[in-house]
């Protein structure tokens, strides 16, 4: 009895072992409550219709007009994310002269006539600089006043990604966006169309990239010598 | 009568318990013997460790640190592999740039085995190998070790259940194993435990030998979310680091490789990138990538995993949705991850060139990502004369 | 089919075979079915291998040597019996409150050696004469006492399946009181109010009072209690004031035992401690077992292969494996169910976010120990009826209740692991 009891339970174990095999339920959905609500999702692949790709890596929608962008010319991080430090490092490849300054303040940006802000929030970055949320929300703020009264020209570079789109990233990209004349675009971080419809109802060119190593390419064509 | 019946019976027992201790003691003694190197023309100089910590001196925790000195005068890059010795292509990196490197400018001062003690033993219950053959283009075989990711127990022991390192870190709770662990107790004490003192050993190499950029290979399990990513400390040259990181990272991108840049974590207290960073005046860094071994889903454990790095448990677990590292059916062969840290490293060196032309460091020998995964491991690793 | 299920079904074969058939201990049925899934997985028999997985728990083992040791100590200076007399003559009149201090006083050896048997055969046969003086039936005393070992082998500090689980997935045994008090203790009160309240209204003190050993409390007074208080002092110390030099549990377990030889009733400490001692060393064989068990299971990539086919029967049906499988595997062995089970499953919940690792943890070893109850082996119960002198099928039947409920509160508690992240702290 006390054999038969105990066999049944072994095969009882490895049927269940064995069964979880075979069914297959899909990907999306089963991380939810790890991901929190707001934050990126990596398991989940949001389909929608990219217009760059592996070999058609740069599309630029409207008309860019260099001759806007004239020297002195600053970058800027709102967020301090890495995009800032990649930005830089493109600019020089591009050739471009520039000042580099992720942390600037409303009272530097005087004299600029171009800004070239980094638009995307880490947390990491923020805990690095030793920046709060707040802080760094307020000085967005003020670097875009400061911008209005000296009637400088604003790029709004996204380049982080689909990974780069939070709370705190869209609210620093929605200050940026009424006051700049160009977007650059790393395209998966248009899921939903944010950057795209903008572009569209106000007549702002966009450039579209594949991949942030495009980023070179596009400093290249807008900043270059 | 009966009391000798009972001696014999005890007898026996302990003789067959040594029947089988004695060749599993063998087994484990064997890990203690460290692997050969190849020779290096360009090799300038082998020091130890100890050479920076007194008190490192023939304990099983001193170390090797080859020296590759170009002659040109210029930078010092200090790369390390063996941090956690069950990473094994940060360990393998650092052996191939040894065997293979032509410095072209600055020195490179490079460590296979950091964690040497750590080399020594494996973890009880993942049912890690101990060892590892590579089978080299000359037909012969070399064999490498793989480890356990803290300090051998018996060479420190027993941990503390209260402990504060120099970093300010309180190993108390579920850390209290971590006072073993190199990357958890920089930046080290010349009177603490034995881990401490490798620490202190690297800090004071790179305090005296005035090293400017210092890479820290390791890797991760698919479950880990820095993966293909080398973490920078800023402060240490504000904010030039990052802009150098992300001038790897975008060469990366060129070569179709993914390496991102992320910023060293502000409470990470006690890791290399963090407490080096901020205590001493070398760029940190250090890199991941995926080792489907480590991860508490792999499969039957053998050289096939080790080597080939194929796991279909993640490659299940990732199309469920459990991972968010991509893992795909090709895997991720112990070559590709040892040539992606070499391909970092050599870029992390050009563009440090670039920011700091004073500060040259750069290096031939070993060709691009693509060379090195063409020729594979038995063609990178050097004969070392075993047969 | 693939090549871990095969090894998986080889390795419990040959334990059950060993086990049931040969009629061997658990732990070398273990080691059998350890080397014969190494041989199934292709790994020859690595030496190496077995000998790092029986030695994994060595730290748990020096602890419960040392519990056992200090538990022997306190039964034979007669602690333990002057207790049951204080609480018998002091509480007649609260029936409610006193068979809620007999409970403890149950749980207590199975607390400190984390092993329900021990908690059975030690205190257990001490309480039981008191339950059925006061005048519950025979298989409810057994059960009573059967619901209370498990419960004091699930309860802190020393509770072996969460040690297991714990030690699988590599976190250290800390922070566990505080969950697992939250459980055991209502479960043990509501247990042994549903099994004995109602008989044991209108109690008679001066009958009572005849069956009881009076003595030796008034013999020995205070003093008889002192390493009772040493244990309790030195490990809360050591909790509190961590940068103190730490004594480590076993080494605090032997000193109160030291102390103990001199508080109470004399007895031969040698003869005593070598008894203790020969009844322990199954446990520790198991411990070692089961070490190399888990040990060939993760080689031969059997363990892997378990968790990712738990990772695909989806949340719901976990939950159901966790109250249903896990306890039904303690029939084998409820350590076994700790490892082989408790491991994968608690990787798996962990995934589903929103969850706090020990409480987990704690939850899934107090379902395995749940496990002590299932026949055929059925530890606690077995043992149980032993000293109420009846067959073990009667004892169990009135254990079903209680037993149903400690499943619904592991089962709540697991599932809303989240909200009480605030026990660890």
């Amino acid at each position: 009895m006390k054999k038969i009891f105990v066999l049944l339970l072994a095969a009882l174990l490895l049927l269940i072992s064995a069964c979880g095999r075979q069914e297959n339920t899909p990907a999306t959905g089963q991380k939810e409550t790890n991901a929190g609500t707001e934050a990126y999702d990596p398991s989940k692949t949001v389909e929608f219709e990219m217009k760059t790709s592996e070999t058609n890596r740069i599309v630029t929608v409207g008309t860019v007009d260099k001759s806007l962008y004239s020297a002195p010319i600053l970058i800027t991080s709102f967020g301090q994310s890495t995009d800032a430090a990649t930005l830089d490092t493109a600019m020089k490849r591009a050739g471009a002269n520039y000042d580099y300054k992720p942390q600037a303040t409303a009272d530097e940006i005087g004299s600029y006539k171009t800004l070239v802000i980094a638009v995307g929030a880490s947390t990491k970055g923020l805990g690095q600089a030793g920046i709060s949320e707040k802080d760094e929300t307020a000085r967005a703020e003020a670097i875009m006043a400061k911008a209005k009264e000296t009637g400088a020209q604003v790029v709004c570079v996204h380049i982080g990604g689909e990974t780069r789109r939070g709370v705190l990233s869209d609210a620093l990209a929605d200050l940026v966006l009424p006051q700049c004349s160009l977007i650059i675009l790393k395209e998966d971080a248009n899921w939903d169309g944010k950057f795209t419809n903008y572009a569209d109802q106000n007549q702002l060119p966009i450039i579209l990239i594949f991949g942030q190593k495009d980023t070179v390419q596009v400093m290249t064509d807008v900043f270059g010598k | 009568m009966k009391k000798f019946s009972y001696l014999w019976k005890n007898a026996l027992v302990l003789v067959l318990a040594l029947v089988f201790a004695i060749p599993a003691a063998l087994d484990f003694k064997a890990m203690q013997k460290r692997e050969p190197i190849a020779e290096n023309e360009a090799l300038t100089e082998t020091r130890m460790l100890s050479e920076y910590c007194e008190g490192l001196k023939g304990t099983p925790a001193d170390t090797e640190i080859y020296i590759l000195d170009s002659g040109v005068p210029g930078g010092t890059f200090l790369i390390f592999g063996g941090t956690h010795p069950n990473e094994t292509a940060g360990m393998l990196a650092a052996v191939s740039l040894v065997e293979n490197m032509k410095p072209t400018a600055g020195r490179f001062f490079i460590i296979p085995w950091l964690n040497k003690s750590g080399f020594t033993h494996t973890s009880p219950l993942d049912g890690m190998q101990d060892f590892f053959d590579i089978k080299l283009d000359d037909g012969s075989v070399r064999t490498f070790r793989v480890g356990n990711r803290l300090t051998n127990p018996i060479h420190q022991w027993p941990d503390r259940t209260y402990y504060e390192g120099t970093s300010g870190r309180k190993l108390v709770g579920t850390e209290t194993a971590e006072i073993r662990n190199v990357n958890r107790m920089y930046y080290g004490n010349p009177d603490g435990v034995l881990t401490e003192k490798v620490c202190w050993g690297i800090y004071q190499l790179i305090l005296k030998e005035g090293v400017n950029l210092t890479m820290d290979m390791h890797e991760g399990s698919p479950e880990f979310l820095y993966l293909d990513c080398t973490m920078v400390n800023e402060k240490a040259d504000n904010p030039t680091a990052m802009s150098i990181a992300q001038g790897m990272s975008l060469d990366m991108e060129f070569d179709d490789l993914t390496m991102r840049a992320e910023f060293s974590g502000m409470k990470s207290y006690g890791l290399s990138h963090r407490s080096l960073g901020d205590n001493t005046p070398s760029m940190m860094t250090l890199m991941e990538t995926y080792n489907p071994s480590m991860g508490p889903l792999h499969g039957k454990m053998d050289d096939d995993l080790i080597v080939g790095g194929n796991e279909p448990n993640y490659v299940e677990a990732y199309e469920r949705g459990l991972n968010y590292f991509k893992v795909d059916d090709s895997g991720y062969p112990l070559i590709d991850r040892v040539a992606r840290h070499i391909t970092c490293i050599s870029y992390l060196a050009k563009n440090y060139t670039d920011a700091h032309p004073d500060r040259a460091m750069s290096f031939e020998g070993l060709g691009s990502y693509a060379d090195m995964v063409a020729k594979g491991l038995g063609g990178l690793l050097k004969p070392v004369g075993q047969k | 089919m693939d090549r871990e299920l095969i090894c998986l079904l080889v390795m419990l074969a040959v334990f059950l075979l060993a086990n049931l058939l040969a009629k061997l201990p658990v732990s070398i049925s273990m080691v059998l079915g350890a080397v014969a899934g190494a041989l199934a997985g292709g790994q020859g028999i690595p030496l190496r291998h077995l000998f790092e997985g029986t030695f994994t728990y060595l730290d748990t083992i020096l602890i419960i040597s040392a519990a056992m040791l200090f538990m022997t100590v306190i039964q034979e200076s007669g602690a333990l019996e002057a207790l049951n007399a204080v609480i018998v003559t002091r509480f007649y009149k609260k029936p409610a409150l006193m068979l809620i201090l007999l409970m403890f006083m149950i749980m207590f050896p199975g607390m400190i050696t984390g092993s329900s048997t021990a908690a059975v055969l030690s205190a257990g046969a001490l309480v039981a004469p008191v339950l059925l003086l006061i005048g519950i039936p025979k298989e409810k005393t057994g059960a009573i006492i059967a619901m209370g070992a498990i419960m004091g082998m699930a309860a802190p500090p020393i509770n072996i399946p969460a040690l297991l689980i714990a030690g699988g997935v590599d976190m250290p045994y800390i922070g566990f009181e505080g969950p697992l008090f939250f459980i055991t203790i209502p479960c043990a009160v509501i247990a042994v109010l549903i099994l004995g309240l109602k008989h044991c209204k209108g109690l008679d003190i001066e009958k009572l009072k005849a069956e009881l050993d009076l003595e030796i409390g008034k013999k020995y007074g205070f003093r008889l209690y002192i390493p009772i208080f040493v244990l309790i002092i030195l490990l809360v110390v050591s909790k509190l004031v961590p940068s103190l030099p730490q004594l480590g549990t076993a080494l605090i377990f032997l000193i109160s035992a030291a102390v103990g030889c001199f508080t109470g009733r004399r007895f031969n400490v040698w003869e005593k401690s070598l008894s203790a001692m020969e009844t322990t060393i199954p446990v520790l064989g198991k411990l070692m077992g089961v070490g190399m068990f888990i040990q060939v299971l993760t080689l031969v990539g059997a363990r892997g292969w378990i968790v990712v086919s738990a990772l695909s029967l989806g949340t719901v049906m976990l939950y159901i494996f966790s109250c249903t499988i896990m306890p039904a595997f303690g029939a084998i062995s409820s350590y076994g169910a700790a490892s082989v089970m408790g491991v994968p499953f608690l990787l798996v919940l962990l995934q589903t976010g929103g969850s706090n690792d020990i409480v987990l943890c704690c939850m899934l070893s107090f379902l395995c120990c749940l496990g002590d109850l299932m026949p055929p082996t059925a530890l606690a119960g077995n043992y149980a009826a032993q000293i109420v002198g009846l067959k073990y099928s009667p004892v169990l039947k009135k254990c079903v209740i209680p037993f149903l409920i400690c499943l619904a509160a592991g089962l709540l508690c697991l599932i809303f692991s989240g909200s009480l992240s605030f026990l660890t702290a």
